[in-house]
This record gives structure tokens, C-alpha cells and sequence, in this order.
């Protein structure tokens, strides 16, 4: 159990060590290429085919002030934060950036991006907000195009095999995530929700292989039957909501007595969901993918993703929701009373929070998730009397 | 029609009747009459669709209307209807409302509205629900959410975001999935000799609407800001014998204006620009106003704007269709990237003349406000023309009360001034 504790130590530091971290640092220096992306629509796929370092760009100010004065206060605080980073010189080691229209906060941020920063790569493909046959072929042009553009940048021609080189590496890790994700099913999960939230965002801030490398040896530990680690017990909860990749709200769960054993975020599930079909050429592949994974709020019909939740919920033996919200997020709010009724009509109570993406903001929040958990031990200790 | 929606329909409707009324007591511009004659016409034919055997059909902005009169099907925009209504009712209640739904706060206030009303059957029931992908985040969901209250058939028009002919190619085998659809949902199949008539009608409409945003350039300006400002609910007529007939009259109307060289207010010494979305609704005197008091004029706002003149070619008419909605003003603001916003509105500006731009920074508009520093800064530094920015929901009052928005202008007119 010390290596899983020492592996599972490791990624956390990874996961929180500030941008631009060694690994970005070294690979620049080697003389290798980073591309940052934004959003889990981006097929990393491509970018690592082409050699270079796809490295996820998040926020990790403290104020925002310089970014408010280029979006405005309404602007939800990810799409600030990121900026705000931007405009001190964080990302400055990136040579380029790959984005697509997500959302109205996400696509405006990016357009103060090319306006006032001086990356030298700036690419922005269109996200079709539903999925049929012509989008996925409307979206496959798009990736070709992307393709190109990455391969004009990193100065190669990339051939077809070298793009499935690219997606079996990115398949395996979501068999392996999903393989770490799928113990927390368990009576008494092995690993909490704090820890497994910094395992995937470990995956978005280092090379790829030897995140893999980093990963195989997780399992292995997890498969090992001597000291079994696990990560208490509690009422199970699944966070769902608006981008969300500190710790903050998971960690305040646990410590309260929750277990947050599933999750409906880019930066969590919806990740690393579903393979890549290997069979298929691989950009209609990689189209039909990402288009058709479980979807971010942004994607319609709202159904699909209510059937998701819904589905983790059963799979996971969740006993209540947290659904978190970034203040001014237009997607994850507008859904959130629909999901609400939808969970209650099964049963599952629903803790709604309005959280900021800064540091400090779920200590606001903390008194109304200390009550719903005592709410949930309740009704589990009826349920079972 | 559940009875409150008819009724709350019933009283809209009245009151613009009440309105033409009192201009055939007493005439003044043949336009004006024909502008009430025109909603009065839309509004009944909404009330009465049901009764009359067509379905209902709910759009969002910047969906081809024209399919829909080709269509014989009855077009319903929730948005303007739900504007007229807050600015007659009360709105406090409906944003409470909203809330009590579970609708955050910080979404739009149009959006939270037309949902509280639809949650609360004030709305009239659709049979369809058709919007567009690109105009914003809340237009997208709203109508996705509006499906699962009402259990009616969508369509999502998706408008891609791919500014070249790669997303115009998309678009036009969109809007023929779209007829599609409606052939479906409705059992009515889109005559295209009706289409093409449709089509004629609204090149010739926007034929007069483009002599009248060019004849809206001259100096003085010949037409009031209030009477610019609700062509927008003609313009979503498009296809329409009324849309034709109001146009050409506005046009005729500016155009002797012009030759008699008068302009709409006495004296005019300021050019402004109303640069996104429309004076606050709980304000809708502002402008006559800044008229009246400081010689401020609007020749030209973000909803008739038509920098070109582009004919619907009636030998490909979704082709010509899409371009059109394609590259609407409306979507360059609200759904494209801003570089291209940034163009057409430093442009407009340096063509009406402009002295300063008004751009209001409503609150649940998320695009719109993060726009703001790119579009002041361009037009300062490319056109040396200033902006003012209000604060403001454009429902709300108590963001930017009415007293605090005169001042605002003030502050800014007087910038003006000593330039």
C-alpha cells in the first residue's frame, strides 16, 4: 500500500503544481513544441501524433483583476481565470493553442486571447452542438483542417498510422482510468474522490506516455491484495456541474464524511468515457468519439446527459447529488432545475451550489454541505432500520 | 390556447389596436400605420392559428423565416414577445418567478422570462420548436429546456461556427433538413413556387430597407430613433406583403426627408450609435429624450444594420438563404468571432459619422459584455471615436435606474462636447 499511497502522493503533486511546471519546462527545453488546450473536445490525439505536448490550460489565480478588464465581471471565473494566467505570462512556454467554441465565456475568452496575447498558434474550430451523421462529417472536416494546421506548426506530414499510434496510447489511458474509476463502485472504494480527481488532471499536464507508465503501476498496486487501501466510509455522491478541477469541493465532501464515488465533469468521467473505435479511419474516428461522448451541458438534446448522470447514479449506488455551478455559467445553470426534478423523481436528494472557480470559494458553502450530509446519513440510517 | 396565454395575447394585441386607432384620428406617417397594421396582422394570426388548422411554430432569432411563410405555418419569436409584455407587466414578478423555478439569477433576464412564462402557460403552446444554434448560450438551451416543458417536436438549426464556404455549404443542407423536418411534423410539403414568391417579396423588401438604412447616413438623419428601432419586428417578417409595403414607405418617407433636407429633430448635434441590443426596456423613452433635450441622434443600432445589399437568388434558394442568415449582422455580433464583429462595427461607425457609440452591457449577456474592451478599443484606436458603456439589465431597473441612465448619457454627451 506505501507505492499506491507514494503513486497516488506524485500525481496530487502534478496535479497542483503551478503552471508552467517542470514537465512543460523540460520538454521546451529539449527543444520539443506544447500545444495548450482548453476544452475535452480537443482531440489530444492529434497534437501528440504530431510530437508535441498537449497540456491543459486552467486557471490557478488568485484575483482576476487584470482579466476583468478585458471580459467583464459576468464572464464565469474559469474563462477569467484562464485568461488572467494568459495576460501574466503563464502560458507564455505554449506554442500555440487549440480551442473551439464550447461555450459563449469560453469562445469570447479566446477572442480576447487572439486579440491581446501574443500566441503564436491560435486555433479555433467549430463544435457542432449536436450529434447526427452530417455533424460528425461536419466535424471531421473540421479535425482535417486542425490536422493540418498542427502539422504546418510541428513541421511534419503525418501518416495515417501515426494517428492510430496516437490513439491506441490515448485508449489505453482511459482503460486504465476507467479501470481506477470503476473500483469506486466498490462497498468501501480503494481510492477517494479528492485522489481520483488528481489522477485524471495529472493526465492533462504531462507526457503521455509516461503518464500510461505512471498508471500501470497504480493498477498494479490496486490489484495487489496485501493492505488494501480504502477510503472510508460515508454517504456516496456525485458531483456534477460546471468545469471543475480543484480539489476544493471534493475534499470538503470527504472531510464532512461524504464519498464522492462518481462524477459528471470534463475533468473527471467524461474525460477518458468510451474508446476510440481503432477500426475506422482515424479522423472519422476520432469525430465520431469526441462528438458522441458523454456530452458537456453545451450539447443538446439535454437528455443525453440527464441519461448519463442518471446511469452513473445507478452504477455507482449514489445516495444524493451535488450539482455545482459556476456563478454566470449559462449551460450548467439553465440545466440544473430539469436535472433536479429528474433526480428527486428517483429518489436521489440534489445539494445545489454556487461556487466561483477561485481559491477559498467553497469555504462559503461549506455549512450547506455539512447539512446535506447529514441528511443523506439519515436517510441512509432509516433505510436501513 | 390555455385561456391566460389568450388572454395576455388578447391585450397585446388591443393595445396596438387601440394605438392605430388613434393614428387614424390622427395621421401623421402612413409607415406608422402600417407598422401597427403589420403586428396586429402577426399577433392575430398567432392567436388565431389554432382555430385556423396551422401549426405553431416557435423560432429563435435568425432562423429563415421565409421558410415558414412558404410554409403556411405560423411563426411565433418568444423573444420580442416576451419584451413587449415586461415592458407593460410587472416584471419583478416573473423574474421571482423564474427564480422560484430554479432558474439562477445571473442567466439572461429575456431567457429566465420566457421561461417563467412558458413554466407558468402565459405563453401560447407551440406545436414545433425550431431555434438556432449560434445566436448564444441561452437561446440554445432555453429552447432545448422549452421542449421538455412543452412535449413538442425540435429542431435545432445547426449554424455552424465556420465563417467560409465550407460553413455555408453545412448551413444550406441544414435549412433543407430543417423543411425536412417541418414536412414531417407538420403533413405539409414546402410548395417552392410559394417559396419563390416568399423570396421575391423579401429581396424586395430588403431591397427599400437597404435605401432606408442608406438614406438613415445622411446628415442630419431624417428618421427618429424610436421609429428606426422597431423595424427589427418588420425585418422578421421578411417574406411578408407587409414587410414589403412598410419598407417602401419608410424608405419614401426618409427619402423626402432627405430631398427636403430636414432632418427628424430640429437641431442635430450628436451622432450616436446603438451598437448591441436595444435601449433598456424599462427606458424606452431615452431616446426621443436624448432628442429632445440634447439634439442626440441615432442613425443607425445593432438590428438594421445591412452593410450589403445581397439579392436571395430564386434559382438556389437555400443556397442564397443561408448566405444571407449567415452572415446577418446579428450573428457576427452575438455568434461569430469578434474580429469580424470588430469590423462591421468600426466600419458602420466611420460610415453613419458617428460622434460615439452606446453599447449597453446587459447583464445575462455574457458574449455581448466580454466584447466590450475589444470593440471600445478598436473603435478608438481605428476610428478615434469613443464608446459608452451602461451597466444596465435590459429588463431590470434597479441595475441601472432610468435617473442614473440619463445621467450616464449626460456624462458622455458632455465628453462629446469638448472633443
Amino acid at each position: 500500500m506505501d507505492d499506491l499511497v507514494k503513486i497516488l502522493a506524485e500525481l496530487k503533486d502534478i496535479a497542483e503544481a503551478p503552471t508552467p511546471n517542470d514537465y512543460l519546462k523540460s520538454w521546451k527545453e529539449k527543444g520539443g513544441k506544447a500545444i495548450g488546450w482548453f476544452c475535452t473536445y480537443v482531440p489530444e490525439e492529434i497534437i501528440y501524433a504530431c510530437g508535441m505536448l498537449p497540456y491543459r490550460v486552467t486557471g490557478e489565480a488568485i484575483n482576476l483583476e487584470l482579466a476583468d478588464s478585458y471580459l467583464y465581471p459576468n464572464a464565469c471565473s474559469f474563462a477569467r481565470n484562464c485568461l488572467e494566467m494568459g495576460l501574466k505570462g503563464h502560458y507564455d512556454l505554449l506554442d500555440g493553442l487549440v480551442g473551439c467554441n464550447t461555450c459563449d465565456h469560453i469562445r469570447r475568452m479566446l477572442d480576447n486571447w487572439e486579440i491581446y496575447l501574443k500566441t503564436p498558434f491560435l486555433h479555433i474550430f467549430g463544435l457542432p452542438h449536436k450529434v447526427t451523421e452530417d455533424t460528425v462529417s461536419f466535424f471531421e472536416d473540421q479535425l482535417s483542417v486542425l490536422k493540418e494546421k498542427l502539422e504546418e506548426l510541428a513541421g511534419c506530414k503525418l501518416s495515417e498510422d501515426a494517428i492510430y499510434q496516437g490513439i491506441k496510447v490515448y485508449n489505453r489511458t482511459r482503460e486504465l482510468l476507467q479501470y481506477i474509476y470503476d473500483s469506486r463502485k466498490a462497498e468501501l472504494p480503494p481510492i477517494s474522490g479528492t485522489e481520483t480527481l488528481a489522477i485524471i488532471k495529472a493526465a492533462t499536464r504531462m507526457p503521455r506516455d509516461e503518464y500510461n507508465r505512471c498508471l500501470e503501476k497504480l493498477v498494479a498496486e490496486l490489484n495487489s491484495t496485501e493492505n488494501p487501501k480504502t477510503s472510508g466510509e460515508g454517504p456516496r455522491i456525485l458531483i456534477c456541474g460546471s468545469l471543475l478541477d480543484k480539489a476544493d469541493l471534493h475534499r470538503t465532501v470527504e472531510e464532512m464524511g461524504g464519498l464522492v464515488v462518481a462524477d459528471e465533469l470534463c475533468t473527471g468521467s467524461r474525460y477518458f468515457h468510451g474508446r476510440v473505435d481503432e477500426s475506422l479511419e482515424p479522423i472519422r474516428a476520432l469525430a465520431g468519439y469526441y462528438l458522441s461522448k458523454p456530452p458537456c451541458a453545451r450539447m443538446r438534446p439535454f437528455k443525453r446527459r440527464f441519461d448519463y448522470v442518471l446511469d452513473l447514479v445507478k452504477q455507482f449506488k449514489v445516495d444524493g447529488v451535488i450539482y455545482e455551478v459556476i456563478k454566470f455559467c449559462d449551460t450548467y445553470g439553465y440545466d440544473r432545475p430539469s436535472l433536479k426534478k429528474e433526480l428527486e423523481k428517483n429518489g436521489i436528494p440534489v445539494l445545489e451550489l454556487d461556487i466561483e472557480y477561485l481559491p477559498g470559494s467553497i469555504g462559503q458553502v461549506k455549512t450547506r454541505i455539512q447539512a446535506f450530509i447529514e441528511m443523506l446519513n439519515d436517510r441512509i440510517r432509516c433505510a436501513q432500520s | 390556447m390555455v385561456d391566460v396565454a389568450k388572454d395576455q395575447l388578447g391585450v397585446v394585441i388591443e393595445g396596438f389596436r387601440k394605438r392605430l386607432a388613434h393614428r387614424r384620428r390622427h395621421p401623421g406617417p402612413k409607415s406608422s400605420e402600417l407598422f401597427y397594421e403589420a403586428i396586429i396582422k402577426t399577433y392575430q394570426s398567432i392567436a388565431d392559428a389554432k382555430e385556423e388548422g396551422k401549426p405553431l411554430v416557435w423560432s429563435s432569432a435568425i432562423v429563415p423565416v421565409e421558410i415558414f411563410y412558404a410554409m403556411d405555418v405560423v411563426p411565433f419569436m418568444p423573444e420580442p414577445y416576451c419584451a413587449i409584455v415586461a415592458s407593460q407587466l410587472n416584471l419583478t414578478g416573473y423574474m421571482d418567478m423564474a427564480t422560484s423555478y430554479g432558474y439562477p439569477v445571473e442567466l439572461c433576464s429575456f431567457h429566465r422570462l420566457i421561461l417563467a412564462m412558458a413554466e407558468n402557460n402565459e405563453l401560447p403552446l407551440p406545436d414545433i420548436l425550431i431555434h438556432n444554434s449560434q445566436v448564444c448560450d441561452s437561446s440554445l438551451k432555453d429552447f432545448d429546456l422549452l421542449s421538455g416543458i412543452f412535449q413538442c417536436p425540435i429542431f435545432m438549426v445547426e449554424q455552424p461556427f465556420c465563417f467560409d464556404e465550407t460553413g455555408i455549404k453545412y448551413y444550406k443542407k441544414e435549412l433543407q433538413r430543417l423543411i425536412e423536418f417541418l414536412e414531417e411534423t407538420t403533413q405539409r410539403k414546402l410548395d417552392y413556387d410559394r417559396l419563390g414568391r416568399v423570396l421575391e417579396l423579401s429581396n424586395e423588401a430588403m431591397a427599400y430597407q437597404f435605401e432606408y438604412e442608406q438614406l438613415r447616413k445622411t446628415v442630419p438623419t431624417p428618421v427618429r430613433a424610436k421609429d428606426a428601432f422597431r423595424t427589427v419586428n418588420i425585418k422578421w417578417m421578411a417574406g411578408t406583403e407587409e414587410a414589403v409595403a412598410y419598407f417602401r414607405s419608410v424608405r419614401d418617407e426618409a427619402a423626402q426627408m432627405v430631398e427636403n433636407q430636414r432632418g427628424a429633430i430640429p437641431e442635430e448635434r450628436y451622432r450616436l450609435y446603438w451598437a448591441f441590443a436595444a435601449p433598456p426596456m424599462y427606458a424606452n423613452d431615452i431616446c426621443d429624450w436624448l432628442e429632445t433635450e440634447y439634439g442626440a441622434v441615432f442613425p443607425v443600432d445593432m438590428h438594421n444594420v445591412i452593410l450589403e445589399k445581397k439579392d436571395l437568388d430564386l434559382s438556389d434558394p437555400l443556397g442564397s438563404l443561408a448566405r444571407k442568415y449567415f452572415f446577418d449582422h446579428l450573428i457576427k455580433l452575438c455568434g461569430a468571432p469578434l474580429k469580424l464583429a470588430i469590423e462591421d462595427v468600426v466600419r458602420v461607425a466611420e460610415d453613419y459619422r458617428i460622434d460615439g457609440v452606446v453599447f449597453p452591457a446587459h447583464l445575462g449577456c455574457k458574449h455581448g459584455c466580454a466584447m466590450i474592451r475589444g470593440l471600445r478599443d478598436a473603435l478608438k484606436e481605428r476610428a478615434g471615436i469613443p464608446s459608452l458603456i451602461l451597466d444596465c439589465d435590459l429588463l431590470d431597473p434597479s441595475i441601472m435606474p432610468p435617473d442614473e441612465l440619463r445621467r450616464k448619457f449626460e456624462e458622455f454627451l458632455e465628453i462629446l462636447e469638448n472633443r
